[in-house]
């Protein structure tokens, strides 16, 4: 690579090589090594109070308040369908900026644990290999190969809006079905 | 992806939906003689003709876009009957809606066959035609010098904003930059044909045409020509630099017509051109002699009935006696052969017989130039006569030709004065102070003629003198001075535009200053409540603590300042309607305006035109009586006054319209009531309930419908709409005496009054707006409908409970039992609700945040708030929480309207 001739000769691979290694920031749930796009990041917080918003989904934790700002924080334990984990010290809120169908949106969402921002090649990228209905791998963009393991890299936007969509359609039913519901069970 | 594309679809038949609605409401606050309003008819007109799709409705997008054309007529004036337009506009507006709205078929449904005669008739091009010469032919005539002003000052973005789609033109996107030149120039067009800058209105016609038709290379040229022609316009009418000549043709030779311009500019800019040489060669000497004597009386009259007309405008007889002057002076000029004095007589005589046949009212400017000219006319008589008696037989006079242009500036530009002015609260001054104060007069010639005015002689005359004809009768102030100093004791309007200086800053930059300022107040109240600090001893601290505290206390006031503004604009609008309609009515009234400067939130500025807009136009139409001798058979003046007013109290804005007309005919209202099916005819209800019974729609009384108010949309669409500020609207009216209209707003829609109260570990936050009452039932007064609805018994009526905490699903330990926790009665659309909390925390000022798209929609939470502790609030929002519970259940016969929602803002 150090001959000059050969980069001259490889010109076009070698601009693409440059392109091809991403920094990724990388977390931890249950275990599991997720990558984040570090342009998508705007800040990493401690974990502070969430103020549960009433009929939504489990796993919207609810809003905070961000420097006077009121974001939404969902938890992505929950949303993965992992097992609810318990807050602890490293627990924390990476605050994304994502863009939705029309908008970008500004929202944290709640990992395990933040561990280091690391780069990954391109080449080193495999597509999510397809695992059937069982596992749904809509928010992987690819699995990252590195030293220590596997990252799974995370579509941070498709999270987004299908949270949105959840949302919009967990509102609906809601509406007709929880009225009797909770006024049964208090008759009891 | 299936489910995607449906959305797509979905959403752009919301978007239609959406587009119809709004136009619905626009129509509805739509007044023809408000421009804005039309204007924005014919926008969403043009919004829907564009959503709707050419393959699904035809039809619909077909009758859209001629009823933007035909719109756009009407705000032109160029129907016959713009009433009878108006109509066609509104069946095809309900047309669209039962269409759109509730899915009638395209093909069921007719538009108004008018509609599309109009838009046939369009299409050969007759109109265009028509337009063009409608625009030549009215002459210039600048409506009103402070709507004026803000379009100025709107001018200079607009102004950018064509330059930059005028290049970029050159740039990738051609056609889109020409759509949206397009779209500017058309907008230009309307709104400059409306305040009658019929040159700029004309150029932006002939551009709209020539847009689409040449090619992008042929184009720029010239608009940039256009462009800099329009900003030495706008410049012109300001007050700042000359007219700029004529407009730029771009179809005819452009270099010609530029040329052309130049040398306009150089013939009325160069002043040295302006010199006349009289020749006295041909005159008699003696006639001559005879006639400076006479002329200098005539003119020293004509100062003297130039001062009444000042102040008395209508004084017909000094108007008269000016004339008269002028017209003796053009005789004898064009006698003796003077031309330049006849010239400058019969233009000036010109204009005072326009004034006597009341075709114009003489408003200051044209009064000055009066002066000037008969300055002038001295001026010269009075070189003649030097000339003659050193034996001269001719002489250069100079400035004629200034003011003969300036004259026909005034023409141009005339403002024609109404019956209806704006009193100011307070004359104050003097005539003798203004002109102390000008260093006009010295005092003590003031003093002789405050002495002189007040000599027996002068009170006892018939005519008694004022103080200025004094003065200006001994000759010790020129006639104009005086003029101005009355003028300004009169506080009559400058003619000339001033345009205030501001910043245009975007609107969530500021907001995020004001988060940014909230949070600061939040993070000092952290550290000095924080018990680490309280326990320090130093006195330093302590009052760099105080320092801090004070520091952030002020910024959070300038914070909520920034974006308050003065309620004055919107008072000279309405000080504009209400001549408009005096005019059109025929009632003469006097409109007083107090309180111009009490400051609102912008927001809450911009949306309480409409409501206004409304009660001053019944307060016109039915409001005052008929005619004046209505008025003078009940004791009162002939012209009727209507008070606005906005002042602030116990935290609220409150803005009044007050008329001394009729007052509400309350036999009417109960009436049309028991026809309504509302009261029955035996019920008996207080004057106040009966008096708030205008508020419901469709509640008209007027027996005839005008084309200024009685279609009984009214009161109920400003009730509503005050109520969306989270206003309260309060009719007080006495029979014979008058109406008031009290109108209350929060200072800013951002920050609400509310009850912090708690629910197992979470806090919510009521509007205070909508609390009723709290309450702690007993065990009997719960009950429950089929074990599904627990109602309270309160005060003789069964209220709905709400559990908010099984509502909400809050988790943990709540109260549930209604006997031992707290009901806060609230009131939603009318209608009561109980909701079960655990207890009430207190109660707080909150400034309301938006939760983002995320949480759009969630019924029952109007929005977030950041808590004193830095926690995020949720604030409730009554109307959706009882909407989220009704399901389809009917609780009461009143046709649910759409829930009032709390603006959320960010």
């Amino acid at each position: 690579m150090s001959n000059p001739e050969t980069i001259n000769k490889n010109e076009t691979t070698e601009i693409r090589q440059i392109e091809q290694t991403e920094k990724y920031l990388t977390f931890e749930l249950s275990k599991e090594v997720y990558g984040l796009e570090i342009l998508k990041v705007h800040e990493i917080i401690g974990l502070l109070h969430v103020t549960r918003v009433p009929r939504m989904p489990e796993y919207v934790r609810g809003v905070i308040n961000l420097r006077g700002k009121v974001i939404p924080v969902i938890d992505l334990r929950l949303k993965f369908g992992l097992e609810a984990g318990i807050d602890t010290e490293l627990t924390c809120i990476i605050v994304v900026q994502v863009t939705g169908h029309s908008q970008s949106v500004t929202m944290g969402i709640i990992v395990d644990e933040v561990s280091e921002v690391l780069d990954i090649d391109r080449n080193q990228i495999e597509d999510t290999p397809n695992f059937g209905a069982n596992v749904n791998t809509d928010f992987i963009l690819g699995l990252g190969k590195v030293e220590k393991g596997v990252v799974l890299l995370l579509d941070v936007d498709q999270v987004l809006s299908d949270t949105t969509m959840d949302a919009v359609i967990s509102k609906v039913p809601n509406n007709e079905n929880d009225i009797p519901e909770t006024i049964e069970a208090e008759m009891e | 992806m299936e489910s995607r594309v449906e959305q797509t679809s979905d959403s752009n038949i919301l978007l239609e939906q959406k587009c119809i609605k709004k136009l619905s409401d626009a129509f509805v606050f739509a007044e023809i003689d408000d421009l804005p309003s039309m204007m924005k008819v014919h926008t969403l007109f043009n919004e829907l003709s564009e959503s709707l799709s050419l393959k699904t409705k035809p039809n619909c997008k077909r009758a859209a876009s001629a009823a933007e054309e035909l719109m756009e007529r009407i705000v032109l004036e160029d129907v016959d009957d713009s009433i009878a337009s108006l109509q066609i506009i509104e069946r095809t507006i309900s047309t669209l809606q039962g269409i759109l709205l509730e899915n009638q078929k395209e093909s069921d449904r007719h538009f108004p066959m008018e509609l599309e005669k109009d838009s046939a008739e369009l299409r050969e091009g007759d109109f265009v035609a028509s337009l063009l010469e409608n625009q030549n032919s009215s002459s210039t005539e600048i409506v009103d010098t402070e709507i004026l002003a803000e379009f100025l000052a709107d001018q200079t973005i607009v102004q950018e904003d064509l330059e930059g789609w005028i290049l970029e033109l050159e740039g990738d996107n051609p056609a889109s930059s020409r759509s949206e030149l397009k779209r500017i120039f058309h907008n230009l067009k309307g709104e400059s044909s409306f305040l009658g800058l019929n040159e700029v209105s004309e150029a932006c016609h002939n551009v709209e045409e020539i847009l689409s038709e040449l090619s992008v290379k042929d184009l720029i040229d010239p608009l940039l020509i256009l462009h800099d022609w329009l900003g030495k316009i706008y410049d012109f009418h300001a007050g700042k630099g000359m007219h700029p000549g004529k407009i730029p043709s771009f179809i005819k030779d452009q270099s010609k017509e530029i040329l052309d311009d130049k040398v306009d500019i150089s013939i009325t800019n160069t002043t040295s051109l302006d010199e006349e040489r009289i020749d006295l060669s041909g005159c008699d000497s003696e006639l001559l002699a005879e006639f400076i004597p006479e002329a200098i009386d005539h003119i020293d009259m004509a100062n003297t009935d130039l001062l009444k007309l000042e102040t008395e405008l209508d004084n017909f007889e000094a108007l008269n006696g000016v004339f008269r002057a002028f017209h003796t002076i053009k005789g004898v000029a064009g006698f003796l052969d003077l031309s330049l004095l006849l010239e400058l007589a019969h233009e000036f005589e010109n204009l005072l017989d326009r004034a006597r046949k009341k075709e114009i009212v003489l408003s200051g400017q044209a009064i000055d130039l009066i002066f000037d000219a008969l300055d002038m006319m001295k001026h010269i008589i009075q070189k003649i006569s030097s000339s003659i008696s050193n034996g001269e037989t001719s002489l250069l006079v100079s400035g004629v030709k200034t003011l003969l242009y300036s004259l026909e500036q005034v023409f141009e530009g005339f403002t024609i004065d109404s019956k209806v002015q704006l009193s100011p609260a307070s004359k104050g001054k003097r005539l003798g102070e203004i002109l102390l104060e000008q260093n006009e007069i010295e005092p003590d010639v003031l003093k002789d003629a405050l002495i002189k005015q007040g000599s027996i002689e002068n009170k006892n005359s018939e005519s008694p003198q004022r103080l200025g004809e004094i003065l200006v009768r001994d000759t010790q102030v020129p006639p104009k001075s005086v003029a101005q100093a009355l003028r300004r004791q009169n506080n009559v309007q400058r003619p000339v535009v001033e345009i205030r200086e501001t910043i245009r800053v975007d609107a969530d930059k500021l907001g995020m200053l004001i988060d940014t300022i909230g949070e600061l107040v939040i993070a000092e109240s952290m550290i000095s409540q924080s018990p680490v600090v309280k326990s320090l001893k130093s006195t330093t601290l302590r009052n760099q603590l105080s320092r801090l505290e004070k520091i952030s206390r002020e910024l959070q006031e300038i914070g909520t300042s920034l974006r308050m503004v003065p309620i004055r604009d919107t008072f000279r609008k309405m000080a504009r309607l209400v001549r408009d309609l005096s005019k059109k009515t025929g009632k003469t009234v006097k409109f007083l305006t107090v309180g111009e400067d009490t400051e609102l939130d912008k927001s809450v500025v911009e949306r309480i035109g409409d409501p206004l807009v409304h009660l001053l136009r019944n307060a016109m139409d039915h409001g005052i009586e008929k005619s004046s001798k209505d008025r003078e058979s009940n004791g009162k003046f002939p012209t009727a006054n209507i008070e606005l007013r906005a002042f602030h109290r116990e935290g609220s804005v409150f803005i009044e319209i007050e008329d001394d007309g009729r007052g509400l005919n309350r036999e009417a209202i109960r009436a049309k009531a028991i026809e309504k099916g509302l009261i029955r005819e035996e019920d008996i209800i207080s004057e106040r309930e009966l008096d708030r019974l205008i508020f419901l729609p469709g509640f008209s009384t007027s027996k005839s419908v005008t084309d200024i108010s009685g279609r009984g949309v009214g009161m109920d669409v400003v009730k509503n709409n005050i109520e969306s500020l989270r206003g309260h609207l309060e009719v007080i009216s006495t029979p014979g005496k008058g109406t008031l209209f009290s109108i209350k707003l929060p200072l800013t829609l951002a920050i609400i009054n509310g009850m912090v109260i708690c629910i197992g570990q979470e806090r919510y936050i009521i509007p205070t707006l909508s609390v009723v009452r709290f309450i702690r039932p007993g065990e009997k007064d719960i009950s429950t409908v089929m074990k599904k609805q627990e109602m309270i018994f309160l005060q003789g009526k069964y209220i709905q409970l709400i559990r908010l905490g099984n509502h909400f699903k809050v988790s943990g330990k709540i109260v549930d039992e209604p006997t031992r926790g707290l009901i806060v009665i609230v009131e939603a659309d009318g209608v009561q609700i109980g909701l079960l909390a655990d207890k009430l925390v207190g109660q707080q000022q909150v400034v309301i945040k938006n939760l983002g798209k995320m949480f759009e929609g969630i019924d029952g939470i109007a929005g977030g708030t950041i808590m004193p502790d830095g926690k995020v609030g949720l604030i409730l929002d009554p109307v959706g929480l009882l909407k989220s519970t009704r399901n389809n259940t009917v609780l009461h016969n009143n046709k649910i309207k759409e829930g009032v929602k709390l603006n959320v803002q960010s």
